[in-house]
C-alpha cells in the first residue's frame, strides 16, 4: 500500500512551525502565552486520555474506541479557534475536540461505554452535536444549523469534522454544494489522516480535497494537521469570515492516524510500521513542545507537572466511567417521542408487562 | 487483601474466545495499572491486554496456548483499597424473556444465581430453582386447547363475574305446574318462560340492565336460553316472548337448542336477550349461583322437578317440587324488588288459575 | 385537496415565525403540484426557499435547522425520489431525539406526493409508507380528502416529533364541501367514513375512495359496510381497528402497496391480537402484487379495483 499524497505545488500546505520545532512561518498567530501553553496542556492531557481508553476497552471496560493518536493537534487547534457560541458537529474521533470544548468526559465516553447512543451530555448546552458514525451526514446537519444561525443573525458558525473517507459520501458533496448556495456560516474541517479503516487515500479520491471547494465555489486550505499553530491560524481565519457573512470554507488538514481504526481493527493486516515510523517524526505533540521549549514559553517543569495532573484526571474518569450504571430498560420507550401516542403507551405497557408485543 | 477476578473481555464485537499467546507477567508479580500483562490472539487480531488493577497477580487462570471463553476467569489479583463494587441496586442482568420466565415462575431474580456471561441469569438457572423449588411436576398432564368459543365464554363468564350479584333461592310446589304442562304436552321449561316473562309487565326491572347513564328496563321480553352444545355454552334469544303462546315458546326453544346443537345459530342469535333462564334440571342441578348473562340484570336456574316433602298446611306431604336460583345484578335490583318478583312468578307457577289464563 | 395543503402550510408559516417551507421547485414554481403556490412571496425567500437537487441534503439540513430551533417543512418532490433522503431520515431525523435523551426535539415535517394512479413515469407511483411506518421515531399520517389534508397537515407542523405527511396525488385535485378544522382528526386518529355491521373496510389515502365506492356496490347486494379511513399510520388507532372488528366480525384491508409487508399484515396481525374472538373470517387483504409498480397503462391492473375489493367482501362474510 502506498504511503499518503505528497503535497501537489499547486494547492500548497501551510505550516508555521516544523517538526523539529523550529518556527517556519509567521508564528505570531495572536495567541498569548497562556493560550499557548493551555495548547500544549490540552494535547497532553488528550493523549493520555486516548491510551486510558484504549487500555479501558482492552479491559472490557468500554465497548469500541476509535483511538485519535496523532491528531492531536488537527482536533485542538481547531477547537481553540471557536467562538463561544459556535457549533461543532463531530464524527465519531473527535474526542479531543469534545475535551477541548468542555463537554463531560465521561458523559462523551458513555457513547464507547454503551450505556447510551451519542452521548448523554447536552448538546445544545454543550454547543457539540451526539457523536455521528454514519460518516458525512453531520456535514448537512452542520450546514443546516448554519443556515438557521444565519436566519437568526446570530453571527455564529458551524464547524463539521470529517474524515477524508467520508468527503466520498454523496452527503459531503450535499452539503457542501447547499454551503456555498445558501451562504452558510460553516467550516468543513476535513483531518485527512491517509485512511479510511484500511482503505488508503490513494484508493479514496484522485485529487487533493481542499481542491474540490474551488468546483463548490468555496476558499479550500490546506494546513499541516500536525501543527497546531498552523491549524489554529486557518480555522481562526474561516471562523471570522463565517461570523463576518462571508460564507462556507473548507479545510484539508494533512495528518496521520497513528493506531488502527479503532479497537476492533488490526492495522498490521493492511500497512506496514515503517510507514507509521515517519509520522512519528512529525508527532504534534512534540512538536509543539519543542517550539514552547525554544521561545522559553514553557521551563522543564511545565510538562512534568502537565503529565502528573493529566495522570490525576484520567485516573479520574476511569473511576467515574467504571461505576457508571447501566440505565433502566424503561429508558428505551421514554425519550422516543415529545408527544407519545396512546398506542405507542400501550406498546410501552404491554413490554413492560414482559409480553413483549 | 480483597481479591478482583479479571475476566476475558469481548475484544473486538462479538469475538467468543481468544487464545493465550504469551503471558508477560508471573503469579506473585506486583503490577501497576495498565502495564501489559498478555499477549491472546483472536480471529481479528493480535491483541495486549493492560493490567486492569494496580496490585498482586495472584493466579493465572490459563496457560500460554490454551483458548479461552470471553467471560471466563483470566486472571485474580490481589488489591489494595478496592472499595467492594456494590452490585446494582434491584436489577439482576437477564434478559426480558428470562426476566418474563421469572416472573410466571414467581421467582425472584435476584435471588437467583446467574451462571450466564457477566453473571447474567440464564433460563437454565430459573429452571434449576424453580425445580428445586417446587413439588413434583405433573407428568403427563393433557392440555385442552382453547377453541375461540371457549376463549369468548371464558371472556363473557369472566365479565359476568365482576358484576355485584347476589343469588336467592326459592322452592316451587310443581303440583299444579305439572298437571298443566302434562295437559300442553310440554315440558315444564316453556311454561315457566312463558310464565317469567307474563312477570316481568309488573316487575319491569327483571328485564333491565345497567348502564353508565341509567338503568335500562325493555319494553320486550327476549328470554335467553341457555343450551349446552359439543363447542360450548351458548344462550340463544326466544324474542318477544309476551307475544307468543306457551306453545310457540316450545316449539322456538326447540328450534334454537337444535340449531345450537348443529352449530346453524345465526351469529346474532344471542344477541339482544334481556333476561335469561338456565333449565339446570335438565341434567339434574337442584339448585346453584348461575352466573349473570351479561348485560342482562337477572339469570334464573329451573332446577330439576323431583318429589320432595313439603309442609302443606301443617302436614308433610310428598310434592313435585323444585328449586328457583335467581341471580341478580345488585346494581339494577336489590333483595326486596327480587323479592317481590319471585314471589309473584312462584305464585304463578303454583295457582292453577293463573296458569290457565297464560296464552297456550 | 391542493388549496387544503396549501392553506395549511399558510397558516403554519402566519402562525409560527419558525416556520420554513423548502424543497425542489416549492419557490416562485409554488411546487410541481402547485401546493406551496404564492407562499414564498407573502412569506419572502428566508422562510419558503428552493434547494437544489439533493434528497439527502434536505432531510439533513432539516436536522440543523431543527437543532438550531426552527421548523422545518420539506418537500420530497416524488415518492421514488425520497429514497435518497432515506439514510438521514432513518439515522437522524427518527432516532436523534432518543439519543439525546429528549433534549433535542425533531419538529420536523416531510411531505411527500405518493402513490400511483395518476399514469405517472416510473418511481413516480410508489407506496414508499412502510419504510417509514417501520422506522420507529417517526409518525406517518395520509389524509384521503381535503379537510383531513388540511387537518393532519397542520396537526403534523404542530408535533413536536417528526411527521412523515404522504399526500395521495391522485387525489390532489378532489373538492370537498366544509369547513377547514384541525378538530378530530389528531394523529393517531382514524376515522369511520361510512357506517354497516357485515364487514370492515379498512384504508388510507387514495384507495379509501374506492372503497366507498365498493361499500355502495355491496349495499345494493344488502351488504353494508363500515369503512375507516385510517389516517394515521404511526400511531395506529388500534382502538377504531379493534372496534371495527367487534362491531361486524370481517374485515378487509385495502392498499396499492405490494402484499408483503404492506400494512395490510400489520393491520391483520392488529387485529388478531386486539379482538380475535370476535373475528367470524380471516382478515383478507387487497393489495397491489409484488411486483415493481408497472407503467402507467398497466396501472389500473395493479391497483385495487372496486370489483377487487367487493370480491373480498363477498367472500369474507360467506366465509
Amino acid at each position: 500500500m502506498s504511503a499518503p499524497q505528497t503535497t501537489p505545488e499547486e494547492l500548497p500546505m501551510l505550516q508555521l512551525v516544523a517538526p523539529d520545532g523550529t518556527a517556519v512561518g509567521d508564528v505570531d498567530v495572536g495567541l498569548s502565552g497562556d493560550q499557548l501553553r493551555e495548547l500544549l496542556r490540552l494535547m497532553i492531557f488528550c493523549r493520555r486520555l486516548d491510551r486510558e481508553c484504549t487500555a479501558l476497552q482492552r479491559q472490557g471496560e468500554l465497548t469500541v474506541y476509535p483511538a485519535f493518536e496523532g491528531q492531536e493537534a488537527a482536533q485542538i487547534g481547531s477547537a481553540f479557534a471557536l467562538g463561544a457560541a459556535d457549533f461543532v458537529f463531530p464524527s465519531f474521533r473527535e474526542l479531543a475536540v469534545a475535551v477541548a470544548r468542555g463537554v463531560d468526559t465521561v458523559e462523551y465516553l458513555q457513547y464507547h461505554r454503551g450505556t447510551w447512543h451519542g452521548g448523554p451530555y447536552d448538546p445544545i448546552a454543550n454547543r457539540f452535536a451526539p457523536i455521528c458514525v454514519p460518516v458525512a451526514t453531520q456535514i448537512v446537519h452542520a450546514v443546516g444549523w448554519a443556515m438557521g444561525a444565519k436566519l437568526d443573525g446570530t453571527g455564529a458558525c458551524s464547524i463539521a469534522y470529517f474524515g477524508d473517507g467520508s468527503a466520498s459520501e454523496g452527503d459531503f458533496h450535499e452539503a457542501a454544494n447547499m454551503a456555498s448556495v445558501f451562504g452558510a456560516p460553516v467550516i468543513l474541517f476535513c483531518q485527512n489522516n491517509g485512511w479510511a479503516i484500511s482503505v488508503p487515500l490513494a484508493q479514496q479520491t484522485a485529487a487533493p480535497i481542499a481542491k474540490r471547494a474551488e468546483g463548490y465555489g468555496m476558499p479550500g486550505v490546506r494546513v499541516d494537521g500536525n501543527d497546531v499553530l498552523a491549524v489554529y491560524a486557518v480555522t481562526k481565519a474561516a471562523v471570522d469570515r463565517a461570523h463576518a457573512g462571508e460564507g462556507p470554507t473548507l479545510i484539508e488538514a494533512i495528518t496521520y492516524r497513528v493506531g488502527a481504526h479503532s479497537t476492533a481493527d488490526d492495522a498490521s493486516r493492511y500497512r506496514k510500521e515503517d510507514e507509521v515510523t515517519p509520522w512519528r517524526e512529525r508527532d504534534p505533540v512534540e512538536r509543539h513542545q519543542r517550539f514552547l521549549e525554544s521561545r522559553d514559553v514553557i521551563d522543564e517543569t511545565f510538562v512534568k507537572e502537565t503529565e502528573e495532573a493529566a495522570v490525576t484526571w484520567v485516573s479520574e474518569v476511569r473511576g467515574a466511567l467504571t461505576e457508571l450504571a447501566v440505565p433502566p430498560v424503561s429508558e428505551i420507550f421514554d425519550h422516543v417521542f415529545a408527544n407519545p401516542s396512546a398506542t405507542f403507551e400501550r406498546e410501552r405497557r404491554d413490554f413492560e408487562a414482559g409480553s413483549g408485543a | 487483601m480483597p481479591e478482583r477476578t479479571f475476566l476475558l473481555p469481548d475484544l473486538g464485537e462479538g469475538l467468543e474466545e481468544a487464545e493465550i499467546a504469551t503471558w508477560l507477567v508471573a503469579e506473585g508479580e506486583s503490577v501497576t495499572l495498565n502495564q501489559p500483562i498478555v499477549e491472546v490472539e483472536t480471529a481479528k487480531a493480535s491483541v495486549e491486554i493492560p493490567s486492569p488493577y494496580a496490585g498482586r497477580i495472584a493466579k493465572l487462570h490459563a496457560s500460554a496456548g490454551a483458548v479461552v471463553p470471553v467471560g471466563s476467569a483470566l486472571v485474580t489479583f490481589e488489591v489494595a483499597d478496592i472499595e467492594p463494587a456494590a452490585p446494582p441496586a434491584g436489577s439482576a442482568a437477564a434478559t426480558p424473556a428470562v426476566r418474563k420466565l421469572a416472573k410466571e415462575l414467581g421467582l425472584d431474580l435476584a435471588s437467583v444465581a446467574g451462571t450466564g456471561s457477566g453473571g447474567r441469569v440464564t433460563r437454565e438457572d430459573l429452571e434449576r430453582a424453580a425445580l428445586g423449588e417446587s413439588a413434583v411436576e405433573t407428568e403427563g398432564a393433557e392440555v385442552a386447547p382453547l377453541s375461540m368459543i371457549r376463549r369468548a365464554i371464558a371472556a363473557n363468564l369472566t365479565k359476568a363475574a365482576a358484576v355485584p350479584s347476589v343469588t336467592t333461592f326459592r322452592t316451587v310446589d310443581c303440583s299444579s305446574l305439572e298437571v298443566f304442562r302434562r295437559e300442553l304436552d310440554v315440558s315444564p321449561l316453556p311454561v315457566f318462560v312463558r310464565a317469567l316473562a307474563q312477570v316481568c309487565g309488573a316487575h319491569p326491572k327483571l328485564n333491565a340492565e345497567w348502564r353508565e347513564d341509567g338503568i335500562r328496563m325493555h319494553a320486550s321480553v327476549h328470554v335467553g336460553i341457555a343450551v349446552d352444545t359439543e363447542r360450548g355454552l351458548v344462550v340463544p334469544a326466544v324474542r318477544d316472548v309476551v307475544a307468543l303462546g306457551i306453545g310457540e315458546v316450545a316449539t322456538e326453544i326447540a328450534r334454537l337448542a337444535a340449531a345450537a346443537r348443529d352449530g346453524t345459530l345465526a351469529s346474532d342469535a344471542g344477541a339482544g336477550t334481556t333476561i335469561s333462564v338456565s333449565n339446570t334440571g335438565s341434567y339434574g342441578s337442584e339448585s346453584g349461583t348461575p352466573l349473570l348473562n351479561t348485560p342482562n340484570a337477572v339469570t334464573i336456574a329451573l332446577g330439576v322437578i323431583a318429589a320432595r316433602a313439603l309442609v302443606v298446611d301443617g302436614v308433610v306431604e310428598v310434592r313435585p317440587a323444585c328449586t328457583l336460583s335467581c341471580t341478580f345484578d345488585h346494581r339494577v335490583l336489590d333483595g326486596a324488588d327480587v323479592g317481590r318478583a319471585l314471589t309473584d312468578l312462584v305464585g304463578m307457577l303454583q295457582d292453577p288459575e293463573r296458569l290457565r289464563r297464560l296464552p297456550r | 385537496m391542493v388549496a387544503a395543503l396549501n392553506t395549511a402550510l399558510r397558516d403554519a408559516l402566519a402562525g409560527d415565525p419558525r416556520t420554513l417551507v423548502f424543497g425542489e421547485d416549492v419557490g416562485e414554481l409554488g411546487g410541481v403540484f402547485r401546493v406551496t403556490e404564492g407562499l414564498q412571496a407573502e412569506f419572502g425567500r428566508q422562510r419558503v426557499f428552493n434547494t437544489p437537487i439533493a434528497e439527502a441534503g434536505i432531510a439533513g439540513i432539516c436536522v440543523g435547522l431543527a437543532l438550531a430551533g426552527w421548523r422545518p417543512v420539506a418537500e420530497m418532490q416524488f415518492d421514488g425520489f425520497s429514497y435518497p433522503a432515506l439514510d438521514q431520515v432513518i439515522s437522524h431525523v427518527a432516532k436523534y431525539r432518543e439519543r439525546t435523551r429528549g433534549r433535542v426535539e425533531m419538529p420536523i415535517v416531510i411531505r411527500i406526493p405518493s402513490f400511483g394512479g395518476i399514469r405517472g413515469k416510473e418511481h413516480h407511483g410508489e407506496s414508499p409508507e412502510t419504510y417509514y411506518v417501520h422506522t420507529a421515531g417517526l409518525k406517518v399520517v395520509v389524509p384521503s380528502t381535503p379537510l383531513d389534508a388540511y387537518a393532519l397537515l397542520s396537526n403534523a407542523i404542530a408535533d413536536p416529533d417528526p411527521v412523515i405527511v404522504l399526500e395521495p396525488k391522485s387525489r390532489y385535485w378532489s373538492k370537498e364541501d366544509g369547513e377547514l378544522s384541525t378538530v378530530g382528526a389528531g394523529i393517531g386518529e382514524a376515522r369511520v367514513v361510512r357506517d354497516g355491521d357485515a364487514c370492515a373496510i379498512v384504508s388510507y389515502g387514495a384507495m379509501v375512495h374506492r372503497c366507498l365506492e365498493a361499500a355502495t356496490q355491496l349495499a345494493g347486494e344488502g351488504i353494508e359496510c363500515r369503512v375507516l379511513d385510517l389516517r394515521s399510520l404511526t400511531p395506529l388507532d388500534l382502538d377504531a381497528m379493534g372496534e371495527a372488528v367487534r362491531a361486524t366480525g370481517r374485515a378487509v384491508v385495502v392498499h396499492e402497496a405490494p402484499k408483503t409487508l404492506g400494512m395490510g399484515a400489520e393491520i391483520a396481525a392488529r387485529m388478531m391480537e386486539t379482538a380475535f374472538d370476535h373475528l367470524e373470517a380471516p382478515v383478507v387483504r387487497v393489495a397491489g402484487p409484488d411486483v415493481p409498480y408497472p407503467p402507467a397503462s398497466l396501472e389500473q391492473h395493479y391497483l385495487p379495483s372496486v370489483e377487487r375489493i367487493c370480491a373480498a367482501v363477498r367472500s369474507a362474510v360467506t366465509y
